[in-house]
């Protein structure tokens, strides 16, 4: 799903509201750190036709919400980071099913970006005592098409492919 | 139309490399009958399989988890998409039939020659030898299983360590990402090659779109070959079946590929599931999730209609299910080795509804070939097994010493900090529209009898209506059960197979 430049800056916006980055007490990602665009990008192109349109649906519910809460006529993207996530905060708090789970969408988003990045996950301890080394390379959100494929996703062992 | 890539020709053709379309190619190739197996999703090797889940999920789930019913309050159906299915990304744990779903079946489904004793428990048998089925230790179950443990010692709860086939579990908790150390036997590592060095063949990025049907009878599955990088079919594919076709493509496209094929009456009808939520628990000593078996400790609770279990989370999901956003949520993030997660699973008595979707009879594309409308809404009664559930694991929670509960039901407090407290949820009118559920166990849609009238394949898993068309996997169970279904998947399926496979020694 390709969002629009109007659509990316605002995933942009609203995931980092989840972890502002300027938060002396607890985890902050570093400005950049976080690609959020393109761990939401992958998502939504992951998923069903009609889960593209939840996550399309999500961005464009939370991008307004500041209107529709009547809070502020304004998108999400011109507001202090600080009254994105309590707007954030109050949707996935929402007694309105659809209200919360699009918000939940959005914090799926922000969630698998934060945690898929690996010197964030490294700094939220959750493999403190494991005492083992993730088996796998940096996390590449963005992964390498020309690197060569260790083996073929597609197994024939006959037909005439 | 499409270029023909694949023409094939086999005894059998199997479409799905599931628990039960891997059980079939176990059985039938090791009786020397010649066996195509076909795949929708892509072969993936150990070594290939990302740890991160972003990728890992992208890879090996089906649509990345975000399948879902229908309506107005959807859930997520989570489901492989890769050669092993589901098994390909569960934990393996492994729960015999119980001796009242068996009684049930014989009783009121008329299934005594599918489930007779002796036959099932020598499969059974088998298949825990063969796929190395242990006790989790509990020098491997880790601190999240054994929380769970000490809190069912002091409630006096039936506890007990999982049964799964994992017999060398290293504890990496990543059966989701794909075992690291391929202790876990899923159909990958295990009946799929198994079957290959038989002489079976297997067609991976392969979806069957239909099974082709002469004069009443199978003959064969045609499909597109789905391209790995663009998702997109690329060609088409012919298999031809000299003795049967087996269709085991999991209870939601299992219906969905018998009705493309021109099967009605009672297909699609019957769903029955084992929707689940989870409740995390903040403790002050570290639990360290990311150490120790995904799943190693449960406590069925069958006579209520629901069971408990210990589930690591990765922490994408972990951060994800705990509650808020901003400077609260950034908090909790810091110290994610002090979170444990413990699973529901329902045994819900609501019946639901699986059918092609809408837009696929209207399409070519690819993704809408790719999706089901699948109806299903938890009955009252289901819910309140649910708010019984849910309050017993947060009991447990404070029992085995958490300072903070964190519940995930709506209009009730995010964070629970005494006990005292779980009382609100006893006293709540808790609905589906509360609580995030979801699902891996499903039930139902083609389901096994002896009446024509009341089922869609009989005892020996053929349909009615189609001879040389069978059904194997849990499609065919008439009701749920209250446990995990793999591995009477596989024993229901091992004695179909067997039984076929004699079939065709004797026409030979």
């Amino acid at each position: 799903m390709k969002l629009l430049a109007f659509e990316r800056k605002n995933v942009h916006a609203i995931l980092e509201a989840f972890a502002p980055y300027d938060t002396k007490d607890g985890l902050a990602p570093q400005m950049g750190e976080v690609d959020y665009v393109h761990a939401y990008e992958l998502i939504a192109d992951a998923g069903t036709d009609r889960a593209r349109l939840g996550v399309r649906a999500a961005l464009w519910i939370t991008l307004l919400a500041p209107i529709w809460m009547g809070i502020a006529f304004a998108s999400m993207k011109s507001l202090p980071i600080d009254k994105r996530a309590e707007i954030i905060d109050r949707m996935l708090a929402s007694n309105t099913f659809i209200v919360r789970e699009l918000a939940l969408l959005m914090k799926i988003g922000a969630a698998f970006a934060l945690m898929g990045t690996r010197s964030v996950r490294a700094r939220s301890n959750y493999d403190r005592k494991a005492g083992v080394t993730p088996r796998s390379e940096p996390i590449m959100l963005r992964p390498n098409r020309n690197a060569p494929r260790a083996f073929p996703l597609v197994a024939h062992t006959s037909g005439s492919v | 139309m499409a270029k023909l890539l694949i023409e094939d020709e086999a005894d059998v053709v199997i479409i799905g490399t599931g628990a039960g379309g891997a059980t079939a190619a176990r059985v039938l190739a090791g009786a020397g009958l010649s066996l195509v197996m076909l795949e929708e999703g892509p072969l993936l090797r150990t070594a290939d399989r990302p740890v991160e889940l972003i990728h890992a999920m992208r890879r090996a789930m089906r649509d990345f988890g975000t399948f879902t019913t229908r309506g107005t309050h959807p859930f997520p159906l989570l489901q492989g998409r890769c050669v092993g299915g589901s098994t390909a990304i569960n934990s393996g744990i492994i729960w015999r039939i119980p001796e009242d779903v068996r009684r049930d079946w014989i009783d009121n489904h008329g299934l005594e020659q599918l489930v007779e004793e002796k036959g099932l428990e020598r499969a059974f048998d088998i298949i825990e030898d063969e796929l190395q089925v242990a006790e989790t230790g509990e020098q491997i179950a880790g601190n999240n299983a054994l929380a769970m443990k000490r809190a069912a010692e002091k409630l006096g709860l039936p506890g007990k360590p999982m049964r799964r086939n994992a017999k060398n579990c290293q504890g990496s908790g990543e059966c989701l990402q794909g075992c690291p150390n391929e202790a876990r036997q899923s159909m990958d590592v295990s009946y799929v090659p198994r079957a290959m060095r038989d002489g079976a063949r297997l067609h991976a990025m392969c979806r069957a779109t239909k099974v082709r049907i002469e004069r009443g009878r199978a003959v064969g599955v045609e499909g597109v070959v789905i391209d790995p990088e663009t998702k997109r079919p690329h060609g088409r594919f012919f298999i031809r079946a000299r003795r049967a076709v087996i269709v085991a493509a999991s209870v939601i496209w299992t219906p969905v590929l018998l009705r493309r094929s021109g099967l009605r009456g009672l297909v699609g009808d019957r769903l029955q599931l084992h929707p689940g939520s989870a409740v995390v628990g903040k403790f002050p000593e570290p639990i360290s999730m990311g150490t120790g078996a995904t799943q190693a400790f449960e406590i069925p609770m069958r006579d209520r209609g629901f069971k408990i279990e210990s589930l690591t989370l990765p922490p994408e999901m972990l951060a994800t299910r705990l509650p808020g956003a901003g400077p609260a949520w950034q908090r909790m993030l810091t110290d994610l080795d002090h979170y444990a997660q413990w699973a529901s699973i329902i045994r819900m008595k609501a019946h639901g509804t699986v059918r092609p979707a809408f837009a696929a009879a209207l399409t070519e594309n690819s993704a809408a070939q790719s999706d089901a409308d699948v109806r299903f809404t938890p009955l009252e009664r289901d819910m309140r097994v649910m708010r019984e559930a849910l309050s017993t694991i947060c009991r447990l929670m404070f029992a085995a010493g958490a300072t903070e509960v964190y519940p995930g039901i709506a209009r009730l407090p995010q964070v629970m900090t005494d006990v005292s407290q779980v009382e609100l949820i006893e006293r709540a009118d808790i609905t589906h529209a509360d609580v995030h559920m979801m699902c891996s166990h499903l039930f139902g849609t083609a389901v096994a009898g002896r009446d024509a009238a009341t089922s869609v394949v009989g005892p020996d898993l053929q349909t009615h209506d189609v001879r040389d068309l069978y059904v194997m996997d849990a499609s065919v169970f008439p009701t749920n059960m209250g446990v995990n279904p793999q591995h009477t998947i596989m024993a229901l399926v091992w004695r179909a197979a067997e039984r076929l496979a004699a079939q065709a020694r004797a026409a030979a």
